[in-house]
């Protein structure tokens, strides 16, 4: 039953090609692009075939982690917002949900959906993972340098490392995935949740700014209020797994502040289940009249 | 003994907008018992509340007061009952990028009733097995209408609720979805709902009917009960202003060209004919007449907009973008 759930969604949102292409696939294709042109530069450049530009060049470990660092960014959001204010809003702006909700309770669909957005965002950066380590490998061998160790310490520490990156860009999709929902929920149309979705990421990212600002011109210090957000907690927590040290929030002219592990993990999980909460109870006693 | 009951509306209402002075009360204390194995007409003006009714039984709006059962279960709480109904409401609505065959994969496989071979069936039953691989955004009306019923039909439902089934079909589609309708009914014992602006073809294919306006419910019943509570005689006669002049003041008559049209039973007629002899008019043809559904619901609506106090009652009756297709 689980499986044609999520197969249907996934055919649904997979038929939309233009949109799927832009927000999902154009991450691996952009890989494969990279990767062309630097081959197509090596082939035609006898400098580039130099051993030594082998140096610098990340190690298969490396080149398969440090991919999710791309997309753990404002940018790598902004387009998870707009894949899932699309795949929410869609349902509204084509009328479709009529032919669902007789049928299916409306938590099971609406979390199907979140389900299915973050397995699409999974597969789609795993397999932009893999094309870069694939092309970084194939350097390597044209350069005939190492590609690093792979003994089982190496693997463990690999593994535990991609764990968390795919953890926290998957929280990341939910939460932007929440952010989307509710707007669409709202506006029920396409393009207004989609640009609702980007200000409310765009003003998550600059409220830092924002406080700085107001502590420079009103000495007011707000800004404690920055280490509840999400994109400072999902920073955090990298930081603190790959470095075992927090990411500091302040400079000289206003005092440090910084959060523990445990307490970005309770932040974190606070804002999915309040962001998760109140789609599921504006969705659940919502009218739909398209 | 009565049949089994599909669907009951127990003081069924719904309001829009929560100021006082802003409030629109969509459907109003609607109370109505329709028995399974039958075609049930829900007719009424546009705004009067039918797809609102429908959206209710469909758990697609809660409804401000009121109750609904289908097949004896209340549906609010527990919508199970709800996968014996299948719906086709305000028109199809599908994904555009996706083929009429595909629509109806993810509609099944979502709503956890998937069987290809169900679906290929149902795309030949509807006329569309050759289009079927073709984007939805390429459908002609008549086609997304198919396909909508097709979508409908997809778990076997025992209730079909049709909001216009018929709009955008060509006269041969319209009287193809009649006899599949009525298919479905005889052959298949399932109960069909129906909201349609095409009284003929309501006429044609209903059991029994509701009347619709403004939220209330005005009238109920078998088409020709309704229909004959005011039994006619059409009387072609010469001259026509002399024998409208002898009936007046005994019955109800009107000149309609060469013809008048009396308000009698079928026992009045001699008396009536008597009396045209009489007062020395020739009659040549009697022509005993039933009130059509259509000239009945445009008199129930017009009563009840004159009753409200409505100052424009045809405006009511210009928003009913009625079609005859007679």
């Amino acid at each position: 039953m689980f499986a044609n759930l999520f197969a249907g969604e996934w055919k649904k949102i997979a038929g939309n090609r233009g949109m799927t292409t832009l927000f999902v696939w154009s991450a691996p294709i952009a890989a494969v692009i990279f990767f062309a042109f630097v081959f197509l530069v090596i082939a035609l450049s006898p400098g580039a075939r130099d051993p030594s530009s082998a140096q610098g060049l990340p190690t298969w470990d490396q080149a398969l982690t440090d991919t999710w660092l791309l997309l753990n960014n404002p940018f790598g959001r902004y387009v998870i917002a707009g894949f899932a204010a699309i795949v929410f809003a869609g349902e509204y702006q084509f009328g479709t949900w009529k032919n669902f909700v007789p049928h299916r309770r409306r938590t099971t669909l609406l979390l199907n959906k979140f389900i299915v957005i973050a397995a699409f965002m999974m597969f789609a950066w795993t397999l932009m993972a893999v094309i870069v380590c694939l092309g970084f490998g194939l350097m390597h061998l044209i350069y005939g340098a190492s590609y690093g160790s792979f003994d089982g310490e190496t693997v463990r520490r690999f593994a535990g490392e991609y764990l968390l990156n795919m953890s926290v860009t998957g929280t990341a999709t939910l939460i932007a995935a929440g952010y989307a929902a509710l707007a669409a929920m709202i506006t029920r149309s396409i393009l207004s949740s989609f640009f609702i979705t980007i200000i409310i990421t765009i003003v998550e990212d600059a409220l830092l700014l924002v406080l700085f600002i107001l502590y420079g011109l009103l000495d007011l210090n707000l800004l404690r209020l920055y280490v509840y957000t999400p994109s400072f907690n999902l920073i955090n927590i990298t930081s603190w797994i790959t470095n075992d040290t927090p990411t500091p929030v302040g400079d000289d002219m206003i005092p440090s502040t910084t959060l523990s592990l445990e307490a970005s993990i309770a932040i974190i999980a606070a804002w999915i289940v309040v962001i998760l909460g109140l789609t599921l109870w504006r969705f659940n006693r919502q009218d739909i009249t398209t | 003994m009565p049949g089994p009951v599909a669907i009951r509306l127990e003081n069924l209402t719904k309001t829009f907008g929560r100021r006082e002075k802003k409030r629109i009360v969509a459907v109003n204390n609607v109370n109505l018992d329709i028995d399974a194995g039958q075609v049930y007409g829900f007719l009424g003006p546009n705004g009067a509340g039918k797809t609102t009714t429908i959206r209710m039984m469909l758990s697609l709006m809660r409804p401000t007061a009121g109750q609904i059962y289908i097949f004896d279960k209340p549906i609010r709480g527990d919508s199970a009952v709800l996968r014996r109904v299948g719906a086709a409401v305000e028109g199809a609505a599908f994904y555009p990028y996706l083929s009429g065959c595909r629509n109806l994969e993810v509609i099944a496989r979502i709503n956890g009733y998937y069987d290809a071979e169900r679906v290929d069936r149902l795309l030949r039953q509807v006329g569309l097995d050759t289009r079927a691989r073709q984007r939805f955004r390429g459908y002609s009306l008549g086609m997304k209408q198919r396909l909508g019923l097709a979508a409908a039909l997809l778990n076997d439902p025992d209730l079909l609720i049709m909001d216009e089934p018929t709009n955008g079909l060509d006269p041969a589609g319209i009287q193809e979805m009649r006899h599949f309708l009525r298919e479905l009914i005889e052959q298949h014992g399932k109960t069909v709902f129906l909201s349609s602006h095409l009284l003929n073809e309501v006429e044609q294919m209903c059991d029994r009917v509701a009347i619709i306006h403004r939220g209330q419910i005005l009238r109920e019943g078998r088409i020709a009960d309704l229909t004959q509570a005011q039994p006619r005689v059409k009387i072609e006669a010469a001259p026509v202003d002399q024998a409208t002049a002898a009936l007046e003041g005994h019955y109800t008559a009107s000149a309609n060209g060469g013809t008048i049209t009396v308000d009698a039973a079928r026992e009045e007629i001699p008396a009536v004919l008597r009396r045209l002899i009489e007062h020395g008019i020739e009659v040549y043809e009697v022509t005993p007449q039933r009130e059509s559904l259509e000239s009945f619901f445009l008199k129930v609506t017009a009563q009840a907009a004159a009753a409200s106090g409505d100052a424009t009652p045809q405006a009511d009756h210009a928003g009913l973008e009625m079609t005859s297709v007679r």
